[in-house]
């Protein structure tokens, strides 16, 4: 299927995101070192516009491809190339200048670098901090994005005031009412944090977006904004890989389907 | 490229070591913390984490091995070439240390207002109308009301004792802040109130940290990496997330799991 860049017309720019034989096993010391096989040569690109979606029954290994791709979760090998947010700007100016980074390879500070720049990630769980109320959390990560294209707003109170305004659209966007934005989200209910959650994700503006089932906590009314959400950040020209549960909003925010059982079925055969 | 200052490393050590007696404290260590990064040291009681803390510090000397800093003039000197002189205002100046039991980072003998003004005095300031004005203000900064400057920190709280510890380092806008099981000791509500004023300020200031826990989630709520220490060996490293999420050795695993979920 051939892949379509609708946001970036320039062909000779390669994908944001490019995994090429990725796999991971698991080895369980406390079990007797038992190895459990992950998956094995995953391989996809994932292009400006796009919404990928990982497709498989539940422990096919989706959600490990994302930490993968995340680097939280460290690939046993393979490569996960990320064009980076700064050389998208500089690449035709310097086009000797190395444009992407492998996550596999990577060091820690370059992917801490990563993240702040061009990586975002949403699941449907808050890591809820204390004290921090929700419009702060989601104000937060509006900076982070914006610090990427203009740096010189970050400190200034212009900046803190719009960030706040921001946060306060969105949260209410998700139906998140007024007098709750003030409060630390840790005593709100599962489905408030996840909203939370997902309004600090679609906060920073970063190219590259991974979502994590960030739509099984929502009822009908809050889905449709987040399949929105997923729309504007396409159009903007976000590489979006997204694992969604319920069929019928899979069906609606894929642009492409890239089933993982039969990676899962290669790491089970590699074992 | 040549690197920027940014690029290297603050404070770093190769191969640092400590042996007492036939006793390893800790082996072998080799680490990098670059400004504005939060490394945290896990392990076990026993496993080396804070003689590592106290050789990183300057507080004891390695038996083979060196760390090094890199000053605020850009030059970068082994720990084990300053002088005591050196040592002693790079440890009032431009680094902090807090310790578990504050009573061990505090005067306590003097005010809350002169302990933080004590650091003041260190780095030249003389205006005593000033270096009230700046200890009120961190009083307030990390909640302690300001009407409280005069007071003993004996006539204080365990949780305000360590605040109060924390505003004594910070109050010279340090670059390097070393944290000694900083939550330790104190009861839960007042561990968040703790790690919640931690948190903004390392990140308000930008400042590096080595963090010395054994609990993974004061790391994982503070740190950007994590080595993991056992028998005075580092035996894993990386992302804190991966650690916690991903571990690959077998007491890296254990740690993790024995974790209690609430």
């Amino acid at each position: 299927m051939p892949v379509k860049h609708p946001a970036d017309p320039q062909s000779d720019h390669p994908p944001h995101l490019s995994l090429s034989g990725v796999s991971k096993t698991f080895t369980l010391h406390l079990k007797g070192g038992i190895v459990l096989p992950v998956v094995h040569g995953v391989t996809f690109d994932v292009g400006p516009g796009e919404c990928v979606v990982l497709d498989g029954p539940s422990g096919a290994g989706k959600s490990s491809i994302l930490k993968m791709i995340y680097g939280s979760y460290r690939a046993d090998s393979g490569s996960i190339l990320v064009r980076t947010a700064d050389d998208r700007k500089t690449g035709d100016r310097d086009k000797s200048h190395s444009a992407q980074i492998d996550i596999v390879t990577a060091d820690p500070r370059r992917i801490l670098a990563l993240r702040a720049s061009t990586l975002g990630y949403v699941s449907q769980f808050l890591r809820a901090i204390p004290r921090v109320s929700a419009r702060d959390l989601v104000a937060a990560a509006v900076r982070e994005g914006a610090a990427i294209s203009r740096a010189e707003t970050r400190d200034d109170d212009r900046g803190h005031e719009q960030a706040q305004e921001l946060a306060r659209a969105l949260l209410l966007r998700l139906n998140l009412p007024e007098r709750l934005h003030d409060l630390p989200p840790a005593t709100f209910s599962g489905g408030e944090q996840a909203r939370v959650n997902i309004a600090r994700g679609f906060a920073s503006r970063r190219p590259i977006l991974l979502l994590d089932e960030p739509t099984a906590s929502l009822d009908a009314s809050n889905r449709d904004v987040v399949e929105a959400l997923i729309a504007e950040r396409r159009n903007d020209g976000a590489a979006i890989v997204g694992i969604f549960h319920d069929r019928e909003v899979r069906e609606r925010v894929a642009t492409r389907l890239v089933d993982v059982t039969r990676f899962a079925a290669a790491a089970t055969a590699a074992a | 490229m040549t690197p920027t200052p940014a690029d290297r490393p603050l404070l770093s050590a190769i191969a640092l070591t400590k042996h007492y007696g036939r006793r390893v404290g800790c082996e072998g260590v080799s680490l990098d913390v670059h400004e504005g990064e939060v490394l945290a040291v896990v392990g076990e009681s026993g496993s080396g984490k804070s003689t590592l803390l106290s050789l990183l510090s300057g507080r004891i000397a390695p038996t083979s091995g060196s760390a090094s800093y890199r000053m605020r003039d850009g030059c970068t000197r082994d720990l084990a070439t300053l002088s005591e002189a050196e040592r002693r205002l790079l440890q009032r100046t431009d680094w902090g240390y807090v310790h578990q039991d504050a009573a061990a980072g505090l005067r306590m003998g003097v005010s809350a207002g002169g302990n933080v003004g004590e650091r003041l005095m260190a780095v030249g300031w003389r205006n005593y109308g000033a270096i009230r004005q700046e200890a009120s203000g961190w009083l307030d900064r990390i909640e302690i009301d300001p009407g409280r400057i005069d007071d003993s920190p004996h006539a204080f709280s365990g949780g305000m004792r360590q605040r109060l510890q924390i505003a004594k380092n910070l109050v010279t806008r340090p670059r390097l802040v070393f944290l000694d099981e900083p939550t330790g000791g104190l009861d839960v509500s007042v561990q968040a109130r703790l790690l919640d004023l931690v948190r903004g300020l390392v990140t308000d200031l930008g400042l590096a940290a080595v963090l010395v826990t054994h609990d993974l989630a004061v790391a994982r709520l503070l740190s950007h990496r994590m080595i993991v220490m056992k028998g005075g060996h580092v035996i894993e490293t990386g992302l804190t997330d991966q650690v916690l999420e991903d571990p690959h050795e077998a007491y890296t695993q254990l740690l993790v799991s024995s974790v209690l979920q609430v």
